[in-house]
């Protein structure tokens, strides 16, 4: 049977694995594969790139199956960065840097091919969605409607200095004090509060599916970090998740402009 | 204000240099090798993300900038912990100011990014309307066989924006395949004719044929062989296609590397968006810098920098 659903995620990823028994559980195990970093460093690829610019990516996973783009209907991406090659383990870090940026532009050229089919849609900045200068989602986050936890940024030259981590990517923060917004649903213990703000937001910056983190500033919550890989760790969250793909299988999720701008 | 960023001695920016001079052009210039005693600072407040920046005695309010070259190379980081910090702190910060400020970047960081795929960049070029080589990303020894066996001539590349020399495939590779097993490898048919490399500055096209007889001219000198550059003027189709192309990467400034078939076909291999068009232009004497001197000019006294 084809693959129509993939899901790509390390095996530490409890969330991912959430949502591949539940998508296996709707739509028979054989349309569902799971695919860690290392699968697909191992796996057999074949991607093409017409003159026309048409893609076309068959990758031979390493227990026998075929997943190929014609017949996904949709992937959930929860990788950030490139599988570490197994050839390349004791080469130089010149050559481990080499092989990386290699299979990262691959991925990249594979994952944007797939469009909207993708969660979240891939970029030559970041394949995990949307990329996300901390100035730039502080900025869309204001114009959303919410305040965030730092608006000034310096170097460290005895102004004040605050250089925030990058805040799209996959650590957690503040697990008790957030939003989920995956597609048009809003979940999260501050749904109530700050949910129609957050969609506004996931939707400035061209991601579908994030969870939105607020910490105490004196007597408010300020947005302090968008999560695009949210570990799913509620029942409810993965059951919006599987709804998501359904939806997107079928087609009836509206993309609109910044989703498209988010490649 | 102008603000240049990058080494004075890097050919492509003494040039836009002695052009702005040559304009009296007023203009701010950050050297990349002096980041240690620079500092940034920006904020949000207030519209536009603002700030300040100074510099060699120079103390700039960023929202007065209208327009920027700036030329990202390998930074070099100093060995003291606490100027280390500093620079990459200036790093990550001037990066985000290029890609939110409202001037005109020559080229926002994030506009760059699609040259680190090439397979993904081919899929941009050919939304925007040119011909890009049939390509094959594989770590499968026996279908890349089956596409030399179709196509007869073709040759491998780099994936990423890691530069590589492009090296025809042939009978001397045959023993080393079975290597690729251990990193997928891109490779593409062999188009064969004339290289042309376009430079757009907005709105204009230089363009320079490069006559050569290497598979990959930019190494010309390593096999013995030498390349002729020579200024040529397009037909509008393919002028218009490519100032298409660099608009729809977001790219003020682009080198946009074309073969022009004997059969007349435009095939486009890739758009890079830092290029080093001093070569051209001190080969061609096409005035690429003037182009990007008055491009620059003509922005920051524009009300908005665009």
């Amino acid at each position: 049977m084809t693959i129509e659903f993939l899901v790509i995620a390390g095996p530490q990823d409890r969330g991912a694995a959430s949502v591949t028994r539940r998508l296996a559980a709707l739509h028979g195990g054989s349309a569902v594969l799971q695919l860690s970093p290392a699968s697909l460093s191992r796996s057999r690829w074949l991607h093409t790139v017409s003159p026309a610019g048409t893609c076309n990516t068959r990758i031979g996973v390493p227990d026998g199956r075929t997943a190929d783009d014609r017949n996904l209907r949709w992937v959930l991406n929860r990788v950030v960065s490139p599988p570490v090659v197994p050839a390349f383990r004791t080469a130089s870090a010149k050559d481990q840097d080499y092989a990386a940026a290699e299979f990262q532009a691959l991925m990249t050229s594979w994952l944007a091919s797939l469009g909207t089919r993708v969660i979240n849609p891939a970029g030559p900045a970041l394949l995990a969605g949307a990329y996300g200068p901390p100035l730039s989602w502080m900025g869309q986050a204001r114009a959303a409607g919410l305040k965030v936890q730092v608006s000034r940024m310096a170097t460290p030259d005895g102004i004040p200095s605050s250089v925030p981590e990058p805040p799209i990517g996959s650590k957690d923060q503040s697990p008790g004090s957030y939003v989920l917004v995956a597609g048009r649903r809003i979940l999260g213990p501050l749904a109530a509060m700050f949910g129609p703000q957050c969609l506004d937001l996931g939707q400035r910056l061209g991601v579908v599916l994030a969870a939105f983190h607020f910490v105490p500033s004196g007597r408010n919550l300020v947005l302090a970090r968008v999560n695009c890989m949210p570990p799913l760790a509620q029942e409810e969250e993965v059951d919006a998740v599987v709804r998501l793909a359904g939806e997107e299988a079928e087609g009836r999720i509206l993309h609109d402009s910044r989703l498209r701008a988010a490649r | 204000m102008i603000l240049v960023f990058g080494r004075p001695d890097d050919p492509p920016i003494a040039l836009l240099l002695a052009a702005l001079q040559q304009r009296n052009a007023g203009y701010a210039f950050i050297d990349d090798r002096h980041l240690a005693y620079t500092s940034l600072s920006l904020d949000l407040d207030g519209g536009p993300v603002g700030g300040r920046l100074r510099a060699a005695g120079e103390d700039i309010e960023l929202r007065a900038i209208g327009s920027v070259y700036a030329r990202l190379l390998n930074v070099v980081i100093p060995a003291d912990p606490g100027q280390a910090s500093h620079v990459q702190a200036f790093h990550a910060l001037f990066t985000q100011w290029l890609d939110l400020t409202p001037a005109l970047v020559v080229n926002r960081p994030w506009a760059m990014a699609s040259n680190a795929s090439k397979p993904y960049q081919a899929q941009l070029i050919a939304a925007a309307g040119l011909e890009v080589p049939e390509t094959l990303v594989s770590n499968d020894p026996e279908e890349i066989e089956a596409f030399h066996g179709r196509h007869g001539h073709i040759v491998f590349k780099s994936i990423s924006g890691v530069r590589s020399v492009v090296a025809e495939f042939g009978s001397q590779h045959a023993g080393r395949l079975p290597l690729v097993r251990s990193l997928p490898t891109q490779f593409q048919v062999a188009i064969r004719g004339a290289d042309v490399r376009v430079h757009v500055v907005e709105g204009r096209t230089f363009a320079t044929e490069i006559t050569c007889e290497a598979d990959d001219y930019r190494y010309a000198t390593r096999s013995g062989a030498e390349a002729q550059l020579r200024g040529i003027t397009l037909d509008s189709d393919i002028r218009d296609a490519c100032i298409r192309l660099a608009r729809s990467l977001d790219l003020p400034l682009c080198g946009i590397d074309l073969r022009r078939t004997p059969d007349g076909r435009w095939v486009c291999f890739e758009a890079n968006p830092m290029p080093a068009y001093s070569y051209y232009e001190e080969h061609t004497g096409a005035d690429i810098s003037g182009a990007l001197a008055s491009l620059l000019l003509d922005a920051a006294h524009s009300p908005d920098g665009q």
